[in-house]
């Protein structure tokens, strides 16, 4: 019995372990999905006119390391929305568990910090699980090719969440300027650590 | 009054010794701590302040820690703090009563150390290590929602 038991614990912690592999990875195709905006328009991805991919960012208000980035984030979209590589940032966390990001609470931030980018309110959270996001912030760099929207690059923004004068590795830049350059993206993942996504209970 | 002197000194003394603050470790100092050639089972926690469920399982790690003291096993907090909130950490195990040795860990580029420590790890916190005789046991990235469940991490680790 006991052992019955410990092997329906292992077997429990495998299907754990491969739910939280799944999503996307660099390769997959992206199907479009549609998220209320902060300014209250329904965003797709397909919807964004003349991109030529997309910076898709999960992150958040509350997490400090989603605050870390944000200038950061703000800065890739003013620098690369011009190629044709917007910001998409999506908040996926309950806002029981996380009260700061609720989508009253978004709309404030993007206001207070003039977010030039939309900022997309995950209520459902699965745009999130269709990822495969876990953490504030994750990025996916995606690329339209060929009529398809495919995932090229998934981690982290660079190498120095605590001081942006002491980053040394720019991946989410490196990989898009790769792209742009028509060349395939080398380092496609990286680790990072960050805020566990506030998932539903 | 130079006896009532030395007596403060050495009370301030032993009050600032048994503090509980949290030093600066560097990924190598890490390694060397948790990757030793003895019996004992390193328990290691990585988690931060400002995280909601790490805070929430710190209890059973608090009480664990206690229960285990005459056992080979040591429990080692690794903060993921901001290397600027070092004071801050100091004052949250101060007042949250912590005595669990704890560092706040600056390993560098997380793309490095993560891989390094264990390449399934998607970089969120809490996550928890087992380590003995110098090699990695046993890893979760989640919380423990009770202490049993925690317990029973350690003891299971085999």
């Amino acid at each position: 019995m006991k052992k019955l038991f410990a092997a329906m614990i292992a077997l429990c912690s495998i299907i754990i372990t491969s739910n939280a592999q799944e999503g996307y990875k660099p390769g997959s195709e992206v199907t479009d999905f549609q998220l209320k905006n902060v300014d209250g328009n329904t965003v797709s991805l397909g919807t964004i006119p003349d991109a030529k991919g997309y910076i898709v960012i999960f992150t958040c208000n509350h997490c400090p390391y989603a605050k870390a980035y944000e200038q950061r984030i703000i800065a890739l979209h003013l620098k690369y929305s011009a190629f044709g590589y917007p910001v998409v940032a999506i908040n996926p966390n309950d806002a029981k568990a996380a009260p700061d990001d609720s989508y009253a609470k978004m709309k404030e931030r993007a206001k207070e910090k003039g977010y030039p980018f939309v900022y997309l309110h995950d209520e459902t959270q699965a745009v999130a699980k269709q990822f495969g996001a876990v953490r504030t912030p994750h990025v996916y760099l995606i690329q339209n090719l060929n009529g398809k929207k495919i995932v090229q690059y998934i981690g982290a923004i660079d190498d120095n969440w605590e001081e942006a004068n002491a980053v040394t590795q720019n991946y989410v830049e490196q990989a898009i300027n790769q792209l742009k350059d028509g060349n395939a993206v080398t380092l496609q993942e990286t680790k990072a650590i960050g805020c566990t996504i506030k998932w539903k209970k | 009054m130079r006896w009532l002197f030395i007596l403060l000194f050495f009370s301030g003394f032993v009050a600032s010794a048994q503090k509980n603050t949290a030093d600066i470790y560097s990924l190598e100092q890490f390694q060397q701590r948790v990757l030793q050639e003895n019996d004992t089972l390193y328990v290691v926690n990585f988690w931060a302040t400002w995280c909601g469920p790490c805070i929430k399982e710190m209890p059973h790690f608090k009480a664990l820690s206690k229960e285990m003291k005459d056992k080979p096993v040591k429990f080692i907090l690794m903060s993921l703090d901001a290397r600027a909130d070092l004071q801050q950490l100091n004052s949250f195990l101060d007042k949250k009563k912590i005595d669990i040795e704890t560092h706040l860990f600056a390993g560098g580029d997380p793309n490095v150390w993560i891989n390094q420590l264990e390449p399934s790890w998607e970089g969120s916190i809490p996550a928890t290590f087992l380590y003995q005789k110098g090699r990695k046991l046993s890893f979760k990235e989640s919380y423990f929602s009770t202490k049993n469940d925690l317990e029973s991490f350690i003891i299971n680790h085999r």
